[in-house]
């Protein structure tokens, strides 16, 4: 198996009183991210390794970043944005065929 | 991160009535917008006789009384518990227990905006998270 360099994303809460999660938009980087960009929910979790969110993007790419805070009753804040992200989550081809030069 | 404070300004008229209407939505209310995370500071003018006062809301998004408390100052400092439309209410209390009728921000006549009579209302909705950063 190769190995991905994880993508670790953190941010700080937003300090409303009634957040029960966030939300994460991607959105490739020739688009501005919009509350329509793919999302995931992230919990109320600060901290997440991108590529291990289930269904993501596995093409190398610029990416826009988007996070929202989600109240108790679903309203949604404006974007934390972070934009032209190199994501890169295809290790490279493996070396080979190795041979032994006798010399 | 420092938020920013936002002052609201109330005046407060000593009535003998007392009443539990609820607040009107008026489409001439100021509206000061923010985020959930930005404390409002409430302001009012002294009463004449009053020995402290009390605050309550009104979001009315959900059509409740919000209980905020009670002070002995002319301000008060009050996070917003949840997002919508809030109305705000002070009252004088008198040395005996007694009561004044409610001042409501809704109500130009005892309400300031700027230093003027208006109505007004806060919004509120939810802050965003801070800066995101890609480790």
């Amino acid at each position: 198996m190769p190995k991905v360099k994880d993508v670790i994303l953190t941010f700080p809460p937003s300090g409303s009183p009634d957040v029960v999660g966030y939300k994460l938009y991607v959105q490739l980087a020739n688009d501005p991210v919009t509350y329509d960009s793919e999302s995931w929910d992230l919990g109320l979790n600060t901290t997440i390794d991108i590529a291990t969110l289930p269904g993501m993007t596995t093409k190398d790419d610029i990416y826009n970043l988007g996070v929202t805070a989600v109240d108790e009753a679903g309203n949604e804040s404006s974007f934390s944005l972070i934009n032209d992200v190199p994501l890169d989550f295809v290790a490279p081809d493996p070396p080979g065929p190795l041979s032994f030069v006798n010399g | 991160m420092v938020m920013p404070k936002v002052r609201l300004v109330l005046l407060i008229l000593l009535q003998c009535s007392f009443a539990f209407a609820d607040p009107s939505i008026g489409v001439d209310n100021y509206t000061y917008f923010g985020t959930t995370a930005e404390p409002a500071v409430l302001q009012w003018k002294a009463s004449n006789g009053a020995v402290g006062y009390e605050l309550r809301a009104y979001l009315h998004e959900q059509q409740i009384y919000i209980w905020i408390g009670s002070t002995t100052e002319l301000t008060f400092t009050y996070q917003l518990p949840k997002s919508g439309h809030y109305t705000f209410m002070v009252r004088a209390v008198g040395a005996g227990d007694e009561f004044s009728t409610w001042s409501e921000s809704t109500n130009p006549e005892v309400a300031l905006v700027d230093e003027q009579p208006r109505a007004w209302w806060r919004y509120g909705y939810v802050a965003p998270p801070g800066p995101i950063i890609i480790k």
